[in-house]
Protein backbone atom coordinates (compact mmCIF):
# COMPACT_ATOMS: atom_id res chain seq x y z
CA UNK A 1 0.00 0.00 0.00
CA UNK A 2 2.74 2.38 1.10
CA UNK A 3 4.75 1.71 -2.21
CA UNK A 4 1.65 2.13 -4.40
CA UNK A 5 1.39 5.60 -2.57
CA UNK A 6 4.81 6.42 -3.53
CA UNK A 7 4.14 5.51 -6.70
CA UNK A 8 1.90 7.94 -7.23
CA UNK A 9 3.81 10.92 -5.97
CA UNK A 10 5.06 11.12 -9.30
CA UNK A 11 2.44 11.75 -11.26
CA UNK A 12 0.75 13.53 -8.45
CA UNK A 13 3.72 15.80 -8.66
CA UNK A 14 3.75 16.11 -12.44
CA UNK A 15 -0.44 16.84 -12.31
CA UNK A 16 0.24 19.67 -9.64
CA UNK A 17 3.57 21.06 -12.02
CA UNK A 18 0.72 21.50 -15.32
CA UNK A 19 -1.80 22.84 -12.85
CA UNK A 20 0.72 25.34 -12.23
CA UNK A 21 1.70 25.92 -15.20
CA UNK A 22 -1.66 26.60 -15.98
CA UNK A 23 -2.09 29.00 -13.78
CA UNK A 24 0.40 31.13 -15.00
CA UNK A 25 -1.26 31.81 -18.70
CA UNK A 26 -0.07 34.83 -19.54
CA UNK A 27 -1.99 38.45 -20.38
CA UNK A 28 1.61 40.13 -21.53
CA UNK A 29 2.18 40.26 -24.86
CA UNK A 30 5.22 41.06 -26.74
CA UNK A 31 5.31 41.96 -30.20
CA UNK A 32 8.30 43.55 -32.54
CA UNK A 33 8.38 45.27 -35.29
CA UNK A 34 11.21 45.73 -37.73
CA UNK A 35 11.96 48.71 -40.21
CA UNK A 36 14.80 49.30 -42.78
CA UNK A 37 15.81 52.29 -42.95
CA UNK A 38 17.06 53.97 -46.05
CA UNK A 39 17.39 57.92 -47.24
CA UNK A 40 15.64 57.12 -50.45
CA UNK A 41 12.59 56.37 -48.55
CA UNK A 42 11.86 60.18 -47.73
CA UNK A 43 9.40 61.62 -50.07
CA UNK A 44 10.91 64.72 -50.03
CA UNK A 45 14.16 63.84 -50.57
CA UNK A 46 17.41 64.12 -48.67
CA UNK A 47 20.24 66.41 -48.75
CA UNK A 48 23.73 66.99 -46.88
CA UNK A 49 25.36 64.48 -48.10
CA UNK A 50 23.10 62.07 -46.09
CA UNK A 51 21.78 60.49 -49.45
CA UNK A 52 23.54 57.15 -48.93
CA UNK A 53 22.34 56.77 -45.31
CA UNK A 54 20.37 53.56 -43.89
CA UNK A 55 19.85 51.66 -40.36
CA UNK A 56 17.55 49.50 -39.42
CA UNK A 57 14.70 50.11 -36.57
CA UNK A 58 13.38 47.24 -33.92
CA UNK A 59 10.34 48.68 -32.09
CA UNK A 60 9.80 46.07 -29.14
CA UNK A 61 6.17 46.29 -27.76
CA UNK A 62 5.17 45.40 -24.41
CA UNK A 63 1.19 45.16 -24.68
CA UNK A 64 -1.07 44.30 -21.54
CA UNK A 65 -4.39 43.00 -22.29
CA UNK A 66 -7.37 42.31 -19.87
CA UNK A 67 -9.79 38.88 -19.71
CA UNK A 68 -11.62 40.20 -22.70
CA UNK A 69 -8.24 40.69 -24.84
CA UNK A 70 -8.82 44.53 -25.30
CA UNK A 71 -5.30 46.02 -25.11
CA UNK A 72 -5.06 48.05 -22.06
CA UNK A 73 -1.56 49.47 -21.70
CA UNK A 74 1.21 49.22 -23.84
CA UNK A 75 5.07 50.45 -23.63
CA UNK A 76 7.33 50.69 -26.21
CA UNK A 77 11.19 49.99 -26.64
CA UNK A 78 12.99 51.31 -29.74
CA UNK A 79 16.33 49.94 -30.75
CA UNK A 80 17.92 51.89 -33.89
CA UNK A 81 21.17 51.47 -35.87
CA UNK A 82 22.37 54.33 -38.57
CA UNK A 83 25.57 54.32 -40.75
CA UNK A 84 26.43 55.45 -43.57
CA UNK A 85 26.66 59.47 -42.97
CA UNK A 86 29.11 61.99 -42.78
CA UNK A 87 30.84 62.20 -39.69
CA UNK A 88 29.66 66.04 -39.57
CA UNK A 89 25.77 64.69 -39.09
CA UNK A 90 23.82 64.94 -36.01
CA UNK A 91 20.89 63.01 -34.85
CA UNK A 92 18.03 65.35 -33.65
CA UNK A 93 14.80 63.31 -33.61
CA UNK A 94 13.13 59.76 -34.14
CA UNK A 95 9.90 58.94 -34.01
CA UNK A 96 6.71 56.42 -35.62
CA UNK A 97 4.42 58.42 -37.79
CA UNK A 98 1.46 57.25 -39.25
CA UNK A 99 1.57 56.97 -42.67
CA UNK A 100 1.75 54.82 -45.89
CA UNK A 101 5.32 54.28 -47.95
CA UNK A 102 5.75 57.67 -49.46
CA UNK A 103 4.12 59.56 -47.86
CA UNK A 104 4.33 61.82 -44.43
CA UNK A 105 2.40 61.68 -41.40
CA UNK A 106 2.44 63.02 -38.02
CA UNK A 107 4.28 61.90 -35.06
CA UNK A 108 2.51 59.09 -32.99
CA UNK A 109 4.93 57.71 -30.50
CA UNK A 110 8.44 59.37 -29.95
CA UNK A 111 11.49 58.35 -28.91
CA UNK A 112 12.48 61.14 -26.53
CA UNK A 113 15.41 62.39 -27.97
CA UNK A 114 15.50 66.03 -28.53
CA UNK A 115 17.68 68.37 -30.09
CA UNK A 116 19.19 69.48 -27.15
CA UNK A 117 19.79 65.28 -26.48
CA UNK A 118 20.96 65.79 -30.25
CA UNK A 119 24.00 62.60 -31.11
CA UNK A 120 26.61 63.42 -33.24
CA UNK A 121 27.73 60.75 -36.06
CA UNK A 122 30.50 61.01 -35.98
CA UNK A 123 31.61 57.78 -37.05
CA UNK A 124 29.20 58.03 -39.35
CA UNK A 125 27.00 56.19 -37.34
CA UNK A 126 25.43 55.34 -34.14
CA UNK A 127 23.19 52.98 -32.04
CA UNK A 128 20.54 54.04 -29.97
CA UNK A 129 18.28 52.46 -27.37
CA UNK A 130 14.97 54.19 -26.09
CA UNK A 131 12.81 52.49 -23.81
CA UNK A 132 9.71 52.76 -21.36
CA UNK A 133 7.83 55.00 -24.26
CA UNK A 134 4.52 54.91 -23.79
CA UNK A 135 1.70 54.17 -26.21
CA UNK A 136 -1.85 54.15 -25.96
CA UNK A 137 -4.04 51.26 -26.08
CA UNK A 138 -5.80 52.47 -28.92
CA UNK A 139 -2.73 53.71 -31.07
CA UNK A 140 -1.17 50.26 -30.09
CA UNK A 141 -4.45 48.68 -31.60
CA UNK A 142 -4.07 50.43 -34.73
CA UNK A 143 -0.49 49.66 -35.20
CA UNK A 144 -1.18 45.83 -34.82
CA UNK A 145 -3.94 46.43 -36.86
CA UNK A 146 -2.25 47.99 -39.96
CA UNK A 147 2.02 48.00 -39.10
CA UNK A 148 2.51 49.41 -42.69
CA UNK A 149 0.71 52.45 -42.16
CA UNK A 150 3.27 53.07 -40.15
CA UNK A 151 6.81 54.16 -40.09
CA UNK A 152 10.08 55.01 -38.05
CA UNK A 153 12.04 58.08 -38.93
CA UNK A 154 15.13 59.38 -38.20
CA UNK A 155 16.16 63.29 -38.81
CA UNK A 156 19.06 64.79 -39.04
CA UNK A 157 20.30 68.59 -38.32
CA UNK A 158 20.78 68.41 -42.19
CA UNK A 159 17.46 66.74 -42.71
CA UNK A 160 14.95 67.72 -40.33
CA UNK A 161 12.28 66.54 -42.12
CA UNK A 162 13.92 63.18 -41.72
CA UNK A 163 16.83 61.89 -43.44
CA UNK A 164 16.33 57.90 -43.02
CA UNK A 165 12.78 56.09 -43.13
CA UNK A 166 11.41 52.23 -43.38
CA UNK A 167 7.79 51.68 -43.04
CA UNK A 168 7.04 48.86 -39.72
CA UNK A 169 7.14 45.17 -40.59
CA UNK A 170 5.85 42.51 -38.15
CA UNK A 171 8.98 40.57 -36.94
CA UNK A 172 8.86 36.85 -36.35
CA UNK A 173 10.68 36.80 -32.65
CA UNK A 174 11.14 34.11 -30.63
CA UNK A 175 11.70 34.51 -27.14
CA UNK A 176 9.40 36.76 -25.67
CA UNK A 177 6.28 34.77 -24.48
CA UNK A 178 3.22 35.61 -25.79
CA UNK A 179 3.36 37.10 -29.92
CA UNK A 180 7.15 35.04 -30.21
CA UNK A 181 7.06 31.00 -29.67
CA UNK A 182 10.20 29.58 -28.79
CA UNK A 183 11.18 25.85 -30.07
CA UNK A 184 9.50 24.98 -27.55
CA UNK A 185 6.18 26.80 -25.57
CA UNK A 186 5.37 26.53 -21.92
CA UNK A 187 3.16 23.65 -22.93
CA UNK A 188 5.69 22.14 -25.73
CA UNK A 189 8.00 21.67 -22.56
CA UNK A 190 5.61 20.46 -20.56
CA UNK A 191 4.36 17.92 -23.16
CA UNK A 192 8.00 17.01 -24.39
CA UNK A 193 9.09 16.84 -20.69
CA UNK A 194 6.20 14.44 -19.88
CA UNK A 195 6.52 12.53 -23.33
CA UNK A 196 10.10 11.66 -22.73
CA UNK A 197 9.51 10.84 -18.99
CA UNK A 198 6.75 8.49 -20.05
CA UNK A 199 8.32 6.73 -22.83
CA UNK A 200 11.67 5.97 -19.89
CA UNK A 201 9.20 4.47 -17.46
CA UNK A 202 7.45 2.39 -20.44
CA UNK A 203 10.86 0.79 -21.03
CA UNK A 204 11.93 0.71 -17.47
CA UNK A 205 8.83 -0.37 -15.59
CA UNK A 206 6.77 -1.35 -18.38
CA UNK A 207 8.78 -3.73 -20.22
CA UNK A 208 9.79 -6.54 -18.08
CA UNK A 209 12.36 -7.31 -21.24
CA UNK A 210 14.85 -5.12 -19.71
CA UNK A 211 15.90 -6.91 -16.79
CA UNK A 212 16.09 -10.19 -19.39
CA UNK A 213 18.59 -7.94 -21.25
CA UNK A 214 20.29 -7.59 -18.49
CA UNK A 215 20.68 -10.85 -18.24
CA UNK A 216 19.48 -10.63 -14.78
CA UNK A 217 16.53 -13.65 -15.24
CA UNK A 218 15.77 -13.75 -11.18
CA UNK A 219 14.58 -10.34 -11.57
CA UNK A 220 12.63 -10.41 -14.75
CA UNK A 221 9.05 -9.87 -14.69
CA UNK A 222 6.98 -12.10 -17.06
CA UNK A 223 6.39 -9.95 -20.22
CA UNK A 224 3.29 -11.95 -21.03
CA UNK A 225 1.26 -9.74 -19.00
CA UNK A 226 0.56 -6.41 -21.28
CA UNK A 227 2.03 -3.03 -19.89
CA UNK A 228 -0.66 -1.49 -21.07
CA UNK A 229 -4.55 -1.79 -20.24
CA UNK A 230 -6.23 0.03 -22.22
CA UNK A 231 -9.88 0.12 -19.90
CA UNK A 232 -7.48 1.29 -16.99
CA UNK A 233 -5.90 3.80 -19.04
CA UNK A 234 -9.21 5.09 -20.27
CA UNK A 235 -10.93 5.46 -16.67
CA UNK A 236 -7.31 7.17 -15.82
CA UNK A 237 -7.24 9.82 -18.84
CA UNK A 238 -11.24 10.48 -17.92
CA UNK A 239 -10.47 11.01 -14.28
CA UNK A 240 -6.88 12.98 -14.66
CA UNK A 241 -8.57 15.02 -17.67
CA UNK A 242 -12.06 15.45 -15.81
CA UNK A 243 -9.41 17.31 -12.59
CA UNK A 244 -7.77 19.30 -15.09
CA UNK A 245 -10.94 20.20 -16.63
CA UNK A 246 -12.13 21.35 -13.45
CA UNK A 247 -8.89 23.34 -12.43
CA UNK A 248 -9.72 25.26 -16.30
CA UNK A 249 -13.02 26.26 -15.76
CA UNK A 250 -11.86 27.66 -12.23
CA UNK A 251 -9.30 29.39 -13.81
CA UNK A 252 -12.22 30.86 -16.28
CA UNK A 253 -11.22 33.80 -18.37
CA UNK A 254 -7.27 33.20 -17.72
CA UNK A 255 -7.36 30.31 -19.95
CA UNK A 256 -6.58 30.38 -23.19
CA UNK A 257 -7.47 27.27 -26.24
CA UNK A 258 -3.89 26.72 -25.90
CA UNK A 259 -4.13 26.29 -22.11
CA UNK A 260 -7.00 23.60 -22.79
CA UNK A 261 -4.97 21.57 -25.48
CA UNK A 262 -2.11 21.57 -23.66
CA UNK A 263 -3.69 20.79 -20.35
CA UNK A 264 -5.65 18.06 -21.54
CA UNK A 265 -2.59 16.01 -23.93
CA UNK A 266 -0.52 16.46 -20.69
CA UNK A 267 -3.24 14.91 -18.59
CA UNK A 268 -3.26 12.02 -21.34
CA UNK A 269 0.44 11.55 -21.10
CA UNK A 270 0.26 11.68 -17.28
CA UNK A 271 -3.19 9.24 -17.33
CA UNK A 272 -0.78 6.76 -19.28
CA UNK A 273 2.17 6.91 -16.23
CA UNK A 274 -0.48 6.14 -13.88
CA UNK A 275 -1.71 3.30 -15.26
CA UNK A 276 1.84 1.95 -16.07
CA UNK A 277 2.74 2.16 -12.19
CA UNK A 278 -0.80 0.58 -11.10
CA UNK A 279 -0.14 -2.58 -13.70
CA UNK A 280 3.16 -2.86 -12.85
CA UNK A 281 1.40 -3.19 -9.33
CA UNK A 282 -0.80 -5.79 -10.26
CA UNK A 283 1.42 -7.94 -12.27
CA UNK B 1 3.64 -16.61 -7.95
CA UNK B 2 2.72 -12.42 -7.42
CA UNK B 3 4.29 -12.52 -3.83
CA UNK B 4 7.17 -14.15 -5.35
CA UNK B 5 7.55 -11.15 -7.86
CA UNK B 6 6.80 -8.83 -5.63
CA UNK B 7 10.45 -7.72 -4.61
CA UNK B 8 11.46 -8.27 -8.40
CA UNK B 9 8.93 -5.25 -8.86
CA UNK B 10 9.83 -3.44 -6.38
CA UNK B 11 13.17 -3.48 -7.91
CA UNK B 12 11.73 -2.51 -11.18
CA UNK B 13 9.71 0.66 -9.15
CA UNK B 14 13.02 1.57 -7.37
CA UNK B 15 14.48 1.75 -11.09
CA UNK B 16 11.19 3.85 -12.20
CA UNK B 17 11.27 6.47 -9.55
CA UNK B 18 15.18 6.61 -9.54
CA UNK B 19 14.89 7.51 -13.69
CA UNK B 20 12.64 10.14 -12.28
CA UNK B 21 14.83 11.80 -10.18
CA UNK B 22 17.56 11.51 -12.37
CA UNK B 23 15.92 12.86 -15.54
CA UNK B 24 14.79 16.00 -13.14
CA UNK B 25 17.98 16.20 -11.59
CA UNK B 26 20.41 16.10 -15.26
CA UNK B 27 16.76 18.00 -17.10
CA UNK B 28 17.24 21.22 -14.39
CA UNK B 29 21.58 21.12 -14.05
CA UNK B 30 21.95 21.14 -17.80
CA UNK B 31 18.82 23.17 -18.46
CA UNK B 32 20.91 25.54 -15.87
CA UNK B 33 23.63 25.58 -17.47
CA UNK B 34 22.14 25.87 -21.62
CA UNK B 35 19.12 27.92 -20.46
CA UNK B 36 19.80 30.32 -17.89
CA UNK B 37 23.50 30.87 -16.73
CA UNK B 38 24.54 33.97 -18.18
CA UNK B 39 28.17 33.25 -18.91
CA UNK B 40 26.84 30.02 -21.41
CA UNK B 41 23.80 32.14 -23.08
CA UNK B 42 25.96 35.10 -24.18
CA UNK B 43 29.27 33.25 -24.99
CA UNK B 44 28.17 30.19 -26.25
CA UNK B 45 24.67 30.16 -27.12
CA UNK B 46 24.23 33.83 -28.75
CA UNK B 47 27.03 32.82 -31.20
CA UNK B 48 25.02 30.15 -31.99
CA UNK B 49 22.00 31.75 -32.71
CA UNK B 50 24.31 33.84 -35.11
CA UNK B 51 25.52 30.82 -37.23
CA UNK B 52 21.78 29.08 -37.21
CA UNK B 53 20.65 32.27 -38.59
CA UNK B 54 23.69 32.10 -41.25
CA UNK B 55 22.40 28.85 -41.59
CA UNK B 56 18.68 29.15 -42.51
CA UNK B 57 19.42 32.33 -44.62
CA UNK B 58 22.29 29.79 -46.64
CA UNK B 59 19.14 27.52 -47.37
CA UNK B 60 16.62 29.53 -48.14
CA UNK B 61 18.82 31.24 -50.33
CA UNK B 62 19.61 28.02 -52.64
CA UNK B 63 15.84 28.53 -53.39
CA UNK B 64 15.77 32.38 -54.28
CA UNK B 65 14.61 33.35 -51.07
CA UNK B 66 17.17 36.61 -51.08
CA UNK B 67 17.43 36.52 -47.43
CA UNK B 68 20.02 38.45 -45.42
CA UNK B 69 21.52 37.23 -42.41
CA UNK B 70 22.01 40.70 -39.42
CA UNK B 71 22.86 38.74 -35.85
CA UNK B 72 20.20 36.75 -35.15
CA UNK B 73 18.07 37.79 -38.13
CA UNK B 74 17.28 36.32 -41.16
CA UNK B 75 15.79 39.32 -43.45
CA UNK B 76 13.90 39.17 -46.42
CA UNK B 77 11.64 42.05 -47.89
CA UNK B 78 8.67 40.24 -46.90
CA UNK B 79 9.43 38.55 -43.95
CA UNK B 80 12.40 39.05 -41.08
CA UNK B 81 12.19 36.40 -38.76
CA UNK B 82 14.40 36.55 -35.24
CA UNK B 83 16.26 33.31 -34.13
CA UNK B 84 16.71 34.90 -30.39
CA UNK B 85 17.93 32.10 -27.80
CA UNK B 86 14.61 30.33 -27.18
CA UNK B 87 14.80 29.26 -31.07
CA UNK B 88 17.85 27.02 -30.86
CA UNK B 89 16.12 23.86 -29.63
CA UNK B 90 18.69 23.75 -26.25
CA UNK B 91 15.30 22.47 -24.54
CA UNK B 92 14.61 20.01 -26.62
CA UNK B 93 18.17 19.09 -26.40
CA UNK B 94 18.07 19.12 -22.65
CA UNK B 95 14.71 16.61 -22.56
CA UNK B 96 16.61 14.59 -24.89
CA UNK B 97 20.23 14.35 -22.96
CA UNK B 98 18.33 14.01 -19.40
CA UNK B 99 16.05 11.10 -20.84
CA UNK B 100 18.95 9.56 -22.16
CA UNK B 101 21.22 9.68 -19.38
CA UNK B 102 18.88 9.30 -16.80
CA UNK B 103 18.05 5.58 -18.13
CA UNK B 104 19.72 2.76 -16.88
CA UNK B 105 22.12 1.71 -19.40
CA UNK B 106 25.64 1.35 -20.29
CA UNK B 107 27.71 4.62 -20.90
CA UNK B 108 28.68 3.45 -24.47
CA UNK B 109 24.73 3.10 -25.17
CA UNK B 110 24.10 6.66 -23.61
CA UNK B 111 26.78 8.25 -25.47
CA UNK B 112 25.70 6.67 -28.87
CA UNK B 113 22.09 8.51 -27.60
CA UNK B 114 23.80 11.59 -27.72
CA UNK B 115 25.82 11.74 -30.28
CA UNK B 116 22.56 10.30 -32.63
CA UNK B 117 19.71 12.33 -31.12
CA UNK B 118 21.13 15.71 -30.33
CA UNK B 119 22.82 16.29 -33.95
CA UNK B 120 19.19 15.00 -35.58
CA UNK B 121 17.08 17.14 -33.25
CA UNK B 122 19.07 20.30 -33.99
CA UNK B 123 18.85 19.30 -37.64
CA UNK B 124 14.92 19.03 -36.98
CA UNK B 125 14.88 22.37 -35.67
CA UNK B 126 17.23 23.66 -38.66
CA UNK B 127 14.20 22.50 -40.98
CA UNK B 128 11.57 24.30 -38.16
CA UNK B 129 13.46 27.34 -38.72
CA UNK B 130 13.47 27.26 -42.79
CA UNK B 131 9.75 25.95 -42.46
CA UNK B 132 8.73 28.79 -40.32
CA UNK B 133 10.61 31.55 -42.80
CA UNK B 134 8.42 30.20 -46.04
CA UNK B 135 5.41 29.89 -43.62
CA UNK B 136 6.39 33.53 -42.46
CA UNK B 137 6.54 34.91 -46.19
CA UNK B 138 3.95 32.60 -48.24
CA UNK B 139 1.41 31.87 -45.42
CA UNK B 140 1.88 35.10 -42.95
CA UNK B 141 -1.91 34.35 -42.07
CA UNK B 142 -0.53 31.07 -40.74
CA UNK B 143 2.46 31.66 -39.27
CA UNK B 144 1.51 31.66 -35.82
CA UNK B 145 -0.45 28.25 -35.63
CA UNK B 146 1.91 26.65 -37.58
CA UNK B 147 5.12 27.66 -35.32
CA UNK B 148 2.67 27.05 -32.40
CA UNK B 149 0.96 23.90 -33.34
CA UNK B 150 2.46 22.55 -36.14
CA UNK B 151 6.64 22.81 -35.81
CA UNK B 152 6.46 22.31 -31.86
CA UNK B 153 4.49 19.01 -32.61
CA UNK B 154 6.96 17.89 -34.90
CA UNK B 155 10.28 18.68 -32.83
CA UNK B 156 8.13 16.90 -30.12
CA UNK B 157 7.13 13.93 -31.92
CA UNK B 158 10.83 13.29 -33.76
CA UNK B 159 12.69 14.34 -30.68
CA UNK B 160 10.39 11.37 -28.69
CA UNK B 161 11.09 9.02 -31.85
CA UNK B 162 14.97 9.67 -31.97
CA UNK B 163 14.83 8.34 -28.20
CA UNK B 164 11.91 5.47 -29.21
CA UNK B 165 14.76 3.96 -31.42
CA UNK B 166 17.79 4.30 -28.79
CA UNK B 167 15.99 2.37 -26.35
CA UNK B 168 15.22 -0.31 -28.76
CA UNK B 169 18.29 -0.01 -30.71
CA UNK B 170 20.80 0.30 -28.03
CA UNK B 171 20.05 1.24 -24.65
CA UNK B 172 18.30 -2.30 -23.95
CA UNK B 173 20.93 -4.12 -25.20
CA UNK B 174 23.80 -3.05 -23.34
CA UNK B 175 23.97 -3.74 -19.83
CA UNK B 176 24.09 -0.80 -17.51
CA UNK B 177 27.36 0.99 -16.56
Amino acid sequence: MMTRKKSLLFPGFLMAAVILMTAQSAFAETVVFTANLLAGNEPSGVGGGEQNASGSSTMTFAITRDSANNITAANATFQWTLTGFPTTSVLILSHIHSGAAGVNGPVVIDSGLTPSTSIPLASGGVSVTKSGLLVSPTLMGQILANPAGFYFNSHTIANPGGAVRGQLAPQQAANPPGSTVPTLSEWGAIIMGLLIVATGLFFVVGRGRLAATFGDVDSMVPTDRAAFDGKLYVKMALAVDAVLGLVLLALGAHVTATDVIGALTSGLIVAFVVQMFVVSRRR
Amino acid sequence: MASALSPRIKTLNRRAVRYVLLFGLIFGVTYFLFGIAPGVRTGILRPYTWLLARLVTAIVNLFGAGAVAAGTLVKSERFSMDIAMGCDGVEACCFFLAGVLAFPTAWRAKLIGLGLGIPLIQLINVGRLVGLFYAGTYLPSLEEELHVYVAQTVVILFSTAILVYWLERFATRHRPA
